[in-house]
C-alpha cells in the first residue's frame, strides 16, 4: 500500500535523517533502504530525495564526502551533531503526532459504536 | 560495466543551478545516481536502451526536480534579498521621475538611482539566469551611458554615433525590465498561489516588450527618413511610459511583499565580496580611462585678453548705419556693441528691416517663425516654405546667421561647458560650401571686475565632412558671465527649389565632475528672447539678410555721403 504524497510530505526528512544516523550512505542507497525498511510502503522518487538532502546538507544536518565507486565519483552523506539533534527532536514530534492520530482514530470508532 | 552518457538530461536538470562548482556536484551526483539505476534494470535483465530509458523515465518529471534543485541552490540570502527587493524599487523611483529643485538635482537622481538598481541586481542575480542576465544588461546599458556622456563634450560624435547611442541606451532599457520581471516571476512562482493580490507580470512583460517595440519603430523611421515623429514620441510614449513605471512599481513592490513572507529558504554565498569587487573593477577599467581624460580637460582654464571692438578700419557714419540695420532687427545693444568692426562689415550690404521690400519681410517672417514641439526637450523652428540658402545669380550668399548665448549664473563654475550648433544638412542646405565663403565668427566674452575679457576657446570643434572646416561647436571655459556670438553665412544653394532647414544650437553644461552633462537644444531662428529651463541662459539667434535681396531700398552709404 503506497501512501499518499500530504501523508509523506512532512515525514520524508525524518525518514532521510533516520536512515543516515546508521550508516553513511549515497542517494540510491538511501531510496533503496527506505524502500525495503517500509516494504515498499515509502518509494521515494529523486525529485523529493536530492532537494532534502541538499537542504538538509545546507543546514549543516548532514555533511557530505566523495569516495570512488565502480569507477566513478559517488557522494555519501554523513550525519552531524546537528542532525542529530534534529532527527531526535522530528521523531519526538513524530511520537506525540502519531499517538495523538491513533488516540483520535480510536475515539472516533468508539463513538461510532 | 560500460559507462553511459547521460549529459543531455543531467545538463538539463543543473541548468538552473548559477555557481559552477555546486552545478558539477549535483552533476556528478545525479549521474552516479543514474548508473546505479542503469545497472539494476541491467542486472533484471533488460537491453542496454531499456535500461537507460527506464533510469531517465524513473527520475519523473524533470522540469519539477530542475526547479527543486534550482531552488534548493539558490544563491540570495533573504535579508540582503529583501534589502535588494527595496534598494530596486529606490533606484526605480530614482530613475523614472525627474524632478528639478535645483542645477544638477535631476543628474544626481539619475546617478543615485542608477546605482542602487546596479547593486540590487547584482544581489539578486544568483538567484535564477534571467536574473543574472538582467545584472549584465544593466551594467552594460550604464557602463554605454556615462561613456557616452563622457565623450560627448570632448568629441563632436556623427550623427550615426549619435543614433546607435539613443539605439542602445533606450533599447536596453526596456529588455533590461523584461529580464528583470521574468526572474522576479521564476523566483516568486511557487509561492504566488498565497498571495491574495494578483501580481501583474504577463501585463507588465507586455507593456515593457511594446515599449521596447516602438523604440525600433521609431529609430527605423529615424534612420530611414532622417526625422522623427515628436507626436508619436511624446504622446504615445507618454502614455506608455507612465503605465510601464506604474506597473513595474507593483510588481516590484508585491514581489517583495510576497518573498519576504513566504517560506523559502535561501542559503548565503560563499563569497559575495571577491565577486562584487571584481564587478566594480571590471566597470572602473571601463570608466576610468574616460573619466580621467574628461577630468582634465573639464578643469581647462581660459586665456583671456583685454577686448576691443576696434580691428578694422570702419568709419564712424557706416559704423552706425550698419548698428542701426542689426539693431532694427531686434538684436539687443549690448551685442551689437561687442562685435569687433571687423565683424560688422560682413553686414556691409544689410538693409534696415524697415526698407526691406514687402516680399522680403514677409520672407524673413516667415523664417523667424517658430513652431514649439517636445524633440530633444527643446524649441525647435522649421523654416516652412522659405527657401533659405537663396542665391543671387552671380552665387554670392546673401544670409547670414548672427546668434548668441548670455550665460550668466550666481555661482562659479569648475568645469568647462560646450556649445554646439547645427543646421540640418538633410534638407540639401548648403552652409559655407566653398571656401571663399567661410566666414565662421565666434567671439567669447566675460565680464569680469568690471572689465571685457575677450576668452580663448578651449577646443573648436569643426565638421570634416564639409568643403572647409566649418566650425560646429566649442568648449569654453564656464564662468559667471558670459556672452557667446557666433556668426557665419548661411546658404549658397545648390538649386533654387524650396527648402526646409532647421539651425539648432545645443548646449552641454557640466554640473558635476565626471561627465554628468546636460545637452539642450536653445534655439532655432527665434528672434524673441528664449529663455530655456536654465534659468540663467539666455539665447537668441537671427536671421539677417547680410546682402540686400534684388527689390529691397538698398542703399551704400559712401564715405562721401
Amino acid at each position: 500500500m503506497k501512501i499518499s504524497k500530504e501523508l509523506a510530505k512532512g515525514s520524508t526528512a525524518l525518514l532521510v535523517l533516520s536512515v543516515i544516523s546508521k550508516k553513511d550512505m549515497y542517494g540510491y542507497q538511501i531510496i533503496k533502504t527506505i524502500e525495503n525498511a517500509s516494504e515498499d510502503v515509502f518509494s521515494l522518487n529523486e525529485g523529493t530525495l536530492y532537494p532534502i538532502l541538499h537542504s538538509l546538507e545546507a543546514e549543516k544536518s548532514l555533511e557530505s564526502y566523495w569516495c570512488e565507486a565502480e569507477g566513478r565519483k559517488r557522494k555519501y552523506y554523513k550525519i552531524t551533531s546537528k542532525g542529530l539533534e534534529e532527527l531526535a527532536g522530528r521523531e519526538q514530534e513524530w511520537k506525540t503526532f502519531s499517538t495523538a492520530v491513533t488516540k483520535v482514530l480510536g475515539g472516533a470508532k468508539l463513538a461510532g459504536t | 560495466m560500460q559507462e553511459h552518457n547521460f549529459d543531455e538530461i543531467l545538463e538539463y536538470l543543473c541548468s538552473g543551478i548559477m555557481s559552477k562548482s555546486e552545478k558539477q556536484s549535483v552533476r556528478d551526483e545525479l549521474y552516479d545516481h543514474l548508473m546505479c539505476k542503469y545497472e539494476t534494470n541491467l542486472a533484471i535483465g533488460l537491453d542496454e536502451e531499456a535500461a537507460v530509458n527506464k533510469a531517465v523515465e524513473e527520475l519523473g518529471d524533470a522540469s519539477t526536480l530542475r526547479f527543486k534543485l534550482s531552488q534548493v541552490h539558490s544563491y540570495a540570502p533573504k535579508p540582503t534579498l529583501k534589502k535588494a527587493m527595496n534598494m530596486l524599487i529606490f533606484g526605480y523611483v530614482m530613475t523614472s521621475f525627474h524632478i528639478s529643485f535645483f542645477t544638477g538635482m535631476r543628474e544626481i537622481m539619475t546617478f543615485i538611482g542608477t546605482v542602487c538598481i546596479l547593486v540590487a541586481v547584482f544581489c539578486m542575480r544568483k538567484a535564477n539566469q534571467k536574473l543574472n542576465l538582467a545584472f549584465y544588461t544593466k551594467t552594460v546599458s550604464s557602463v554605454f551611458a556615462l561613456f557616452a556622456n563622457a565623450i560627448k563634450p570632448i568629441y563632436s560624435m556623427p550623427f550615426w554615433v549619435e543614433a546607435a547611442a539613443g539605439i542602445i541606451s533606450n533599447l536596453l532599457s526596456p529588455v533590461f525590465l523584461i529580464l528583470l520581471i521574468s526572474g522576479i516571476k521564476e523566483l516568486v512562482a511557487p509561492y504566488i498561489g498565497s498571495y491574495p493580490k494578483k501580481i501583474p507580470f504577463d501585463f507588465g512583460l507586455a507593456i515593457n516588450g511594446l515599449w521596447g517595440a516602438i523604440y525600433i519603430v521609431i529609430y527605423a523611421v529615424l534612420i530611414d527618413s532622417g526625422e522623427t515623429s515628436a507626436e508619436i514620441q511624446s504622446v504615445l510614449l507618454a502614455i506608455l511610459l507612465i503605465t510601464a513605471v506604474v506597473l513595474n512599481l507593483v510588481i516590484f513592490a508585491r514581489s517583495s511583499k510576497l518573498l519576504w513572507n513566504s517560506d523559502h529558504e535561501y542559503k548565503i554565498e560563499d563569497s559575495p565580496k571577491k565577486k562584487a569587487l571584481a564587478a566594480v573593477v571590471a566597470i572602473a577599467v571601463a570608466i576610468v580611462p574616460v573619466a580621467a581624460v574628461d577630468i582634465s580637460l573639464a578643469n581647462q582654464k581660459a586665456e583671456t585678453v583685454v577686448y576691443t571692438v576696434d580691428d578694422a578700419d570702419l568709419s564712424q557714419i557706416e559704423y552706425e548705419r550698419i548698428c542701426g540695420n542689426l539693431l532694427s532687427y531686434g538684436i539687443p545693444e549690448n551685442v551689437v556693441c561687442s562685435l569687433p568692426k571687423s565683424e560688422l562689415k560682413n553686414y556691409s550690404r544689410s538693409v534696415h528691416k524697415s526698407k526691406l521690400s514687402e516680399a522680403n519681410r514677409q520672407l524673413l517672417e516667415g523664417c523667424v517663425q517658430t513652431h514649439q514641439n517636445n524633440v530633444c526637450h527643446g524649441l525647435e523652428t522649421s523654416f516652412s516654405t522659405c527657401a533659405v540658402g537663396m542665391a543671387e545669380e552671380d552665387g554670392y550668399p546673401i544670409i547670414r546667421v548672427l546668434s548668441w548665448v548670455e550665460y550668466k549664473s550666481s555661482t562659479d563654475y569648475d568645469y568647462s561647458d560646450a556649445l554646439f550648433w547645427e543646421c540640418d544638412w538633410r534638407h540639401n542646405v548648403a552652409i559655407n560650401s566653398g571656401e571663399e565663403y567661410n566666414g565662421d565668427f565666434l567671439l567669447i566674452l566675460s565680464r569680469e571686475d568690471d572689465k571685457m575679457l575677450k576668452n580663448e576657446p578651449l577646443d573648436i570643434y569643426t565638421d570634416k565632412e564639409a568643403l572647409t572646416d566649418r566650425m560646429i561647436g566649442v568648449r569654453f571655459e564656464g564662468k559667471k558671465d558670459l556672452l557667446i556670438i557666433h556668426a557665419e553665412n548661411l546658404g549658397l544653394a545648390i538649386t533654387k527649389e524650396t527648402r526646409m532647414s532647421n539651425y539648432m544650437f545645443e548646449f552641454y553644461h557640466r554640473v558635476m565632475p565626471f561627465s554628468i552633462l546636460y545637452p539642450s537644444p536653445l534655439m532655432v531662428y527665434n528672434a524673441d528672447d528664449y529663455y530655456n529651463y536654465f534659468e540663467y541662459i539666455r539665447g537668441y539667434s537671427v536671421m539677417l539678410l547680410s546682402w540686400a535681396i534684388p527689390g529691397d531700398e538698398y542703399e551704400p552709404v559712401t564715405e562721401e555721403l
